[in-house]
């Protein structure tokens, strides 16, 4: 199956196009947060929507139960941008259209604008209980008419979200398959972080020797999947083939990675040996690449591991520029390959100062990106709980190299 | 699995049911699940009082089905249980049990020692019990369905971070304060490393947690899967429950493999999941349970309804020609987990009833969401492990008893 469309919301902006720029202008994103009161806290930093996004995105507000939900807005712009892009009406019920949505936190995040000094004003509507808010405003502006799915299984939510669509178009329930991610930036994960002492309070470095920790973000982004013949016949150019999903998990502890990577070692394996390709037919490893100082080291040696060989993929992470956006991160990242796939270009680790030598096994890339042929792309995710999904993204087939 | 141009359920890839863990108020046993559904009121469901300190939300009583305790079998290693969540713990106690009746070896066969494939992580440690050995060689996946799991523990990160300096709120909370920690529980304390899934919302995702199981397992990507729900009562959960429901606490868990043609006992199988427009949500459920019966197959028995939707419940009542159970009536409002836990109630009549029994499981959500699937028992009343509704390898089933073996 194929992607048919996409579309973003991000700490670049609104828009696939604008996060695409941000990569290739090589911006960090990252910074000062305006929406919450983090004097206190000693690291103050996050990857936000801009205020300029939110105000463009005021008018999907009627669409939003009360309490309101910026994660519900940032899904329903990036569904119908996703839609647009694939040439397809959003209320159409003529198709058997899915709903994959993966989240961490769905609608929680309208819980903790109620912290205050010395106690908890808890938005009265209830709606942060009911995780099912958060697609409310989705299905009121695209008709779907197939199943809704949402996925909550950690950091990989996205990856998740993809796979299930995948699967259900396989399996021939939908014709098209809106796979997304999404996530609001949340008070609560960044009181979660602070006591885990996990948060870098400047910039995220992934695989550098300094790194400190990870910056949370948020956004949305949407894959639209559909048969290649569907897209084909409708006049359409693909902009990507999936090649294989492969999930796993690590059964080892529910916030440290598995010490060899043994989820990510079974899903890099399992993708490719799905594809029918070898580590030598992947270009780029979108890494999950968080910036903390542990999981970093595991995923390059289980990269290392899992992709041996003489032309082995380079491995860079955007994290070092929109931040950790936990539920939406895997899915702005298939967009990042969707896109890296079309245009030639491999992103850099744009804030990578000094590899660290625990990374050597592998070839990270310079910040400044490579320009060069990109026909296959893995894209892997995991999380607290040990979740892990890998995404295998290769040209549309009859595409040639650029 | 595509569906056919008249509506119908989909003709799908069987899930054959090997083991089925509960824990729910009152019910540990699949044929004392069965004998709730058969009667004619359910029990009347006491009051608790919820509150929620540092918070401006008021204490509350409410009807309820808790609290649960886990009651996890000595053979689960102690050590760490008391820093789970209560929802783990039911998660997991629900996991072991339908686990055990999978590994549970049947006569004659020994159950095969769990362990990751060479070039993996070491099996489970030595002493970690029975729910360290596994049936088959290869993965297995764990898929769970919640809307509670990680609210309380959201909600009292949130209350310290109001309350304590930046820094100081319990490290142990924010891990646990998102859907997956049932999920990840299991599939840690079990070695479980097939792909491991949570799915949240409504009562559809208990549902579509057992198709997207049946979907691993038929493309290979896991050889089984353990496949649960579960729910815990707070005063945060209290504060986006419908008034009109009795709220409910508990966990089940089906583990499932694939099904082998003409093999006896319990099997999940033709589904469908649809969006139903949700001004017209009674006549297209109607037609969508109508479409589901399949045309000189067995007569479908009682339909299993999860949703928060009691008129609904009551106009399918009024044209199907059997009884309709409501789950959230008899045993309450499970959230997310509801649809599962409706496929649970299924299995146990299932495995009350003479074989051939079939019934159909139907979740719905005010939205239009809605999922149905057929639960049917196939030459003999038993699980396919063997294991029959009081827990016990039964002796009186028609036709072969089913290896817990892997097919080689």
């Amino acid at each position: 199956m194929v992607v048919s469309g996409v579309g973003a919301v991000s700490a670049a902006g609104l828009g696939s196009e604008a996060l695409w720029r941000a990569v290739t202008e090589r911006r960090v994103l990252t910074g000062p947060v305006t929406r919450f009161d983090l004097s206190g806290y000693p690291a103050r930093s996050a990857a936000e929507v801009p205020s300029e996004t939110l105000a463009a995105l005021a008018a999907l507000a009627a669409l939003v139960p009360a309490a309101g939900s910026l994660a519900a807005c940032y899904l329903v712009a990036a569904t119908l941008e996703g839609l647009r892009d694939a040439g397809l009406p959003a209320r159409t019920r003529r198709h058997r259209l899915g709903l994959f949505v993966g989240t961490v936190m769905a609608t929680r995040p309208g819980l903790d604008r109620g912290i205050g000094p010395g106690r908890l004003v808890v938005p009265p509507d209830g709606g942060w209980a009911r995780p099912d808010d958060l697609l409310a405003p989705v299905r009121a502006a695209v008709a779907v008419t197939g199943p809704t799915v949402l996925l909550a299984p950690g950091c990989a939510a996205g990856n998740s979200a993809i796979a299930a669509g995948c699967r259900a178009i396989a399996a021939g329930e939908v014709d098209v398959a809106v796979c997304a991610g999404v996530s609001e930036l949340s008070l609560e994960i960044l009181a979660m972080f602070t006591s885990l002492r996990a948060l870098e309070p400047e910039t995220v470095r992934p695989f550098d020797v300094n790194r400190r920790g990870t910056i949370p973000g948020e956004g949305a982004a949407v894959l639209v999947l559909e048969p290649a013949d569907r897209v084909v016949a409708r006049g359409r150019l693909p902009a990507a083939e999936v090649l294989a999903c492969a999930a796993a998990a690590d059964a080892h502890n529910p916030t440290q990675p598995h010490p060899e990577g043994h989820g990510l070692v079974t899903t890099l394996r399992g993708c490719l040996d799905r594809a029918g390709l070898t580590a030598d037919d992947v270009d780029w490893i979108c890494a999950h690449g968080t910036g903390t100082p542990a999981s970093d080291g595991i995923e390059a040696r289980a990269v290392a591991r899992a992709l041996p060989g003489p032309r082995r993929p380079v491995v860079s992470s955007v994290k070092g520029q929109f931040g950790h956006a936990e539920g939406a991160a895997a899915a702005l990242e298939a967009v990042i390959a969707v896109r890296a796939l079309a245009e030639d270009l491999v992103p850099g680790n744009v804030t990578l100062v000094e590899p660290d030598p625990d990374c050597a096994g592998i070839d990270l890339v310079e910040p400044g990106g490579r320009r060069t042929p990109v026909r296959a792309v893995l894209s892997q995710a995991f999380g607290f709980g040990g979740g892990v999904s890998t995404v295998l993204f290769g040209r549309p087939s009859g595409a040639t190299t650029g | 699995m595509r569906r056919p141009a008249d509506g119908r359920c989909a003709d799908g890839d069987w899930l054959a049911v090997t083991g089925l863990g509960l824990r729910l108020a009152g019910v540990t046993r699949p044929e004392a699940l069965g004998r709730r559904f058969g009667a004619a009121e359910p029990p009347p469901p006491v009051r608790h009082r919820y509150d929620a300190p540092g918070t401006d939300l008021a204490p509350v009583e409410w009807r309820v089905t808790a609290p649960v305790e886990p009651d996890l079998p000595a053979s689960v290693p102690a050590r760490g249980l008391r820093a789970l969540p209560h929802e783990s713990r039911l998660a997991l106690a629900a996991a072991v049990s339908a686990e055990e009746q999978t590994t549970r070896p049947v006569r004659g066969q020994a159950a095969i020692p769990a362990g990751r494939q060479a070039d993996g992580p070491p099996p489970a440690p030595p002493g970690a019990g029975p729910e360290a050995t596994a049936i088959a060689s290869g993965p297995a996946a764990v898929l769970w369905a919640s809307s509670t799991s990680g609210l309380a523990e959201y909600g009292t990160v949130c209350v310290e971070a109001a309350t304590l300096e930046p820094g100081l709120c319990n490290p142990t909370l924010g891990p646990a304060s998102s859907f997956n920690g049932p999920a990840a529980t299991v599939s840690i304390r079990l070695g479980l490393d097939g792909p491991n899934e949570t799915v949240t919302g409504g009562p559809t995702a208990g549902l579509s947690a057992l198709v997207e199981a049946g979907r691993l397992v038929a493309d290979g990507a896991a050889v089984r899967a353990l496949v649960g729900g579960s729910a815990t009562v707070s005063r945060w959960s209290l504060a986006a429950h419908s008034g009109h429901l009795v709220a409910a606490e508990g966990a089940g868990c089906l583990a499932v493999r694939p099904w082998r043609d003409v093999e006896p006992g319990v099997r999940l199988g033709r589904f469908h999941r649809t969006g139903l427009a949700a001004g017209d949500l009674v006549n297209q459920a109607r037609d969508l349970v109508r479409g589901a019966v399949v045309p000189d197959g067995p007569v479908p028995g009682p339909l299993v309804v999860s949703t928060p939707d009691v008129e609904l419940v009551e106009a399918l009542a009024k044209d199907h020609p059997q009884p309709v159970w409501h789950l959230e009536r008899v045993l309450g409002d499970f959230g997310a987990a509801g649809g599962l836990i409706a496929v649970t109630c299924a299995v146990a009549h299932c495995l009350n009833s003479p074989s051939p029994t079939a019934l159909l499981v139907l979740a719905v959500e005010p939205c239009g969401n809605a999922a149905i699937m057929e639960v049917s028992s196939w030459g003999a009343s038993t699980l396919s492990s063997g294991c029959s509704a009081d827990n016990s390898h039964s002796d009186g089933a028609s036709g072969p008893r089913t290896s817990t073996r892997a097919v080689s």
